[in-house]
């Protein structure tokens, strides 16, 4: 075989040089030599990694856990339907469409906005070898998305139908090419769409638009979600899919690849199942070849053109521009503006705010059945105020440990906290600094929870005055774990903002640690509960609680900052 | 003034040693500078110097303070232009500096002043508004330049300050170094480019494999080496 293609001139060599750029890329995308570096040549906090694998096996495990159960209705519901196929073809049409929908976006930031197009754009690499490269590396990351979508159904179906060696065969190749023809479709679209509209300029603007646009999907899911009584057991999921079968097949028809990947691996014994497999495959690898097309003819011009920033070269009056502040305050600010100016971070963190009122406005108002005059009638009277303010506390810590700003303040500045180093200020003052701002924004996503409690569930004002009382050193609390946590265990090493955040542990951590904290109050309110203490004492204790835990859990923040600020590299 | 005494620092839990016993003076009203062959040891000092990094082992005093036992003090006496210019993107160059000059307590009077100097001979008066994402890597060199001098420090310390600066901005450079040291303050940077070191430095000092090497005034040194030219000097010395 060597010999074979060593007398092919260039062949061996374009394979060689499009296998070593793929394996580049690869490398580079998930950090693997910065991995193997980090935690066997530097043996730096293993444990880090064990923890990062076992909590992704317990989350797989959860969701698999629900997943198959959904499944198994579904698959009886076909059954009953007389369409064993149906399933495979839900299924596999669901994961088209995340694919389609969510690629789009995916295939944007990996084709137009990673850095290292700055790198491959001078070595002598035909564009549509990097792109296809650039392709493998995300049809990869579906492909662990889709395992968990599609494996499941496939061994579902399997084992119910009783089938054969052939049949797994076939389905490994339906689930190998299940992402190509949406995913292709998502890049040629991506590559004309830049060719035409530079984007790139506009690359936060687009940042935005995604969040928004995942914001509304999210709106809308949850609408329906609500809108239709909750499946939580087998049998309502059978019954539902029953009543709906029509429109599960018109879902599944309006994207027929589905319907071919389906029929090739429910048909596997018949020629129907091949014709439709080769379909398959032919459609795919149709798409595949466009895509190739498409890149070599518009993919450079598109990445140059995005290659240029615009300045505006305006002159700026300096009298009117130089006012001096404190150092706080400067502090503040600079963390302020660091962190707004960066749709990643803005658009992770300030949509919570919206996001939980509208869980609670949709569940209750959008659905009678939740009983919202029961649970008004409850919140309203004063004499509750016990319980309303705790869960009121509840939420509010809830939602401080979802804002993410605190558990990356100093992750967040990567590569520029040598400034923060050199600086003639003390740690605490930049810890502080890091503080006020995460715990202001906190106020801000927490607050429209608060009108909501006000305006919906008429909760009277000395019961939300009390649960003021009780959130504000609450939300401190958040805050500060999320900067213990950060200050201890800091990310600098990112090239890209989404890595600060969306990619950073110490988010999690900080989230586990807080739902931790949910657990130790409510612990503590029960126990005392049962010791007959009384309500007002309760809260009293609860409240001095959390602030001496806010001194400790402070004074230990500032001695790993101090250690971060002046020893650590 | 720069006191080093007997510093070392090391990488990989003591496998890699990046500086060994390290130990130098810089006067007050000298340029001295700091050469070496890549990865020789020239930027782990600094970072020292500056408080970016701590030394395993040893002293660092600046203008008589130890950077370790009281570093906000000596950090407010320290100019640091870093060898790359890495800057918050998302902040206009104005910003940048007027954040700069509230952390060192500057007032606007004396902030203003500066700045008028500064990016008059920069010529960055009009990309000041914009934000640093839209500045080259010289522009941002000179804004790190610019934001290292605002607070007139006693100490400024530069990590191969003329790459990336255009024969212009490192001519203005060259003279803003010389002009630090009239008012009788110290500059301290790190090059290997002979030809600057030879001739803008009243002294130099060579370190290789984290020693130095040679130390003095160009006329020491060459003495010391039968008046071989700078080059083979430092080719010879960091051979080995």
């Amino acid at each position: 075989m060597g010999v074979i293609r060593k007398n092919i001139p260039g062949a061996d060599g374009k394979m060689k040089k499009f296998i070593s750029l793929l394996k580049t890329q690869i490398n580079s995308y998930y950090g693997i030599s910065a991995i193997k570096y980090k935690y066997f040549v530097e043996k730096k906090q293993r444990w880090e990694l064990d923890l990062a694998i076992f909590g992704i096996v317990v989350g797989v495990a959860v969701f698999l856990f629900i997943y198959v159960m959904q499944l198994e209705g579904l698959f009886a519901a076909s059954i009953a339907l007389n369409q064993p196929q149906l399933m495979l073809a839900i299924v596999l049409f669901l994961g088209q469409i995340v694919t389609l929908i969510f690629g789009f976006f995916w295939v944007i930031s990996v084709f137009y906005f990673s850095d290292d197009v700055k790198i491959l754009l001078p070595l002598p690499l035909q564009p549509y070898e990097i792109l296809l490269s650039k392709y493998t590396v995300i049809l990869v990351n579906e492909y662990a998305v889709l395992a968990l979508l599609l494996l499941p159904a496939i061994g579902i179906y399997g084992i119910g139908t009783g089938a054969g060696i052939l049949y797994y065969l076939i389905a490994l190749v339906v689930f190998l090419f299940s992402p190509v023809i949406p995913l292709s479709i998502d890049s040629i679209i991506a590559l004309w769409l830049m060719r035409f509209t530079n984007l790139r300029k506009k690359k936060d603007f687009f940042t935005v638009l995604i969040s928004i646009l995942a914001l509304m999907f999210f709106f809308v899911f949850q609408y329906f979600v609500n809108r239709n009584p909750q499946y939580t057991d087998k049998d309502a999921v059978v019954d539902f899919l029953i009543k709906n079968a029509d429109l599960a097949k018109m879902a599944t028809k309006s994207f027929p690849p589905s319907l071919w990947g389906a029929y090739a691996m429910s048909d596997y014994h018949s020629l129907y199942g091949f014709f439709n497999l080769l379909l398959f495959i032919a459609v795919s690898l149709i798409f595949t070849g466009f895509l190739a097309l498409s890149a070599q003819k518009v993919y450079f011009k598109a990445l140059m053109a995005g290659q240029e920033i615009g300045a505006k070269k305006k002159t700026v009056a300096l009298e009117r521009s130089m006012k001096a502040s404190g150092a706080l305050k400067a502090l503040i600010l600079r963390e302020w503006k660091l962190f707004i100016r960066v749709p990643v971070y803005a658009m992770n963190v300030l949509p919570v705010a919206i996001i939980v009122p509208f869980i609670f406005f949709i569940s209750f108002v959008g659905n009678p059945q939740m009983g919202l005059e029961k649970a008004v009638q409850y919140t309203s009277s004063p004499t509750n105020w016990f319980w309303v303010s705790i869960v009121g506390l509840l939420v509010s810590l809830f939602l401080a440990g979802s804002t993410s700003l605190s558990s990356t303040a100093f992750s967040r500045e990567g590569k520029m906290f040598y400034i923060s180093k050199i600086l003639p200020i003390s740690p605490s003052l930049q810890l502080r600094a890091k503080l006020i701002l995460g715990s202001l924004v906190s106020i801000f996503v927490i607050l429209p929870s608060y009108i909501i409690g006000w305006y919906i569930f008429k909760i009277p004002l000395v019961t939300v005055a009390i649960t003021v009382f009780l959130s504000l050193p609450g939300v401190l609390l958040i805050n500060i774990l999320g900067l213990l946590i950060d200050s201890a265990r800091p990310f600098f090493d990112w090239d890209n903002p989404q890595k600060a955040m969306k990619g950073n542990v110490n988010v999690l951590f900080t989230l586990v640690l807080t739902l931790l904290s949910l657990l130790i109050i409510l612990t503590i309110i029960f126990l005392l509960k049962t010791f007959n203490v009384s309500e007002i004492l309760i809260a009293i204790l609860i409240e001095i609680l959390i602030i001496l835990a806010d001194l400790k859990l402070y004074s230990l923040t500032k001695d790993f900052a101090t250690k971060l600020y002046f020893e650590k590299e | 003034m720069i006191e080093l005494k007997n510093v070392s620092k090391s990488y990989n839990n003591g496998k890699i040693k990046a500086v060994d016993g390290l130990n130098l003076v810089v006067n007050p009203g000298e340029i001295f500078g700091f050469l070496g062959p890549n990865g020789a040891g020239k930027t782990t000092t600094i970072k020292m110097i500056v408080g970016i990094l701590k030394p395993d082992e040893g002293e660092i005093l600046v203008d008589g303070i130890d950077i370790q036992k009281n570093p906000i003090e000596a950090k407010k006496k320290i100019g640091y232009v870093p060898d790359e210019p890495y800057i918050y993107d998302k902040l206009t160059g104005l910003e940048y500096l007027n954040f700069i000059a509230d952390v060192y307590g500057i007032s606007e009077k004396e902030r203003r002043e500066k700045l008028e100097y500064f990016l008059e001979i920069f010529e960055l008066k009009n990309a000041i508004g914009d934000l640093i994402q839209s500045y080259s890597h010289g522009m941002k060199q000179k804004l790190l330049i610019t934001a290292a001098l605002l607070h007139s420090p006693s100490v400024w310390i530069l990590d191969e300050p003329m790459t990336g600066l255009d024969p212009r901005s490192s001519f203005l450079l060259k003279e803003l170094m010389a002009n630090h040291t009239k008012a009788g303050f110290t500059v301290f940077f790190s090059t290997h480019i002979l030809e600057v070191a030879e001739r803008l430095c009243d002294r130099i000092a060579i370190i290789n494999k984290g020693k130095i090497v040679a130390c003095g005034t160009m006329e020491e040194i060459k003495k010391q080496h039968e008046w071989e030219s700078l080059e083979k000097i430092f080719l010879e010395l960091t051979e080995k």
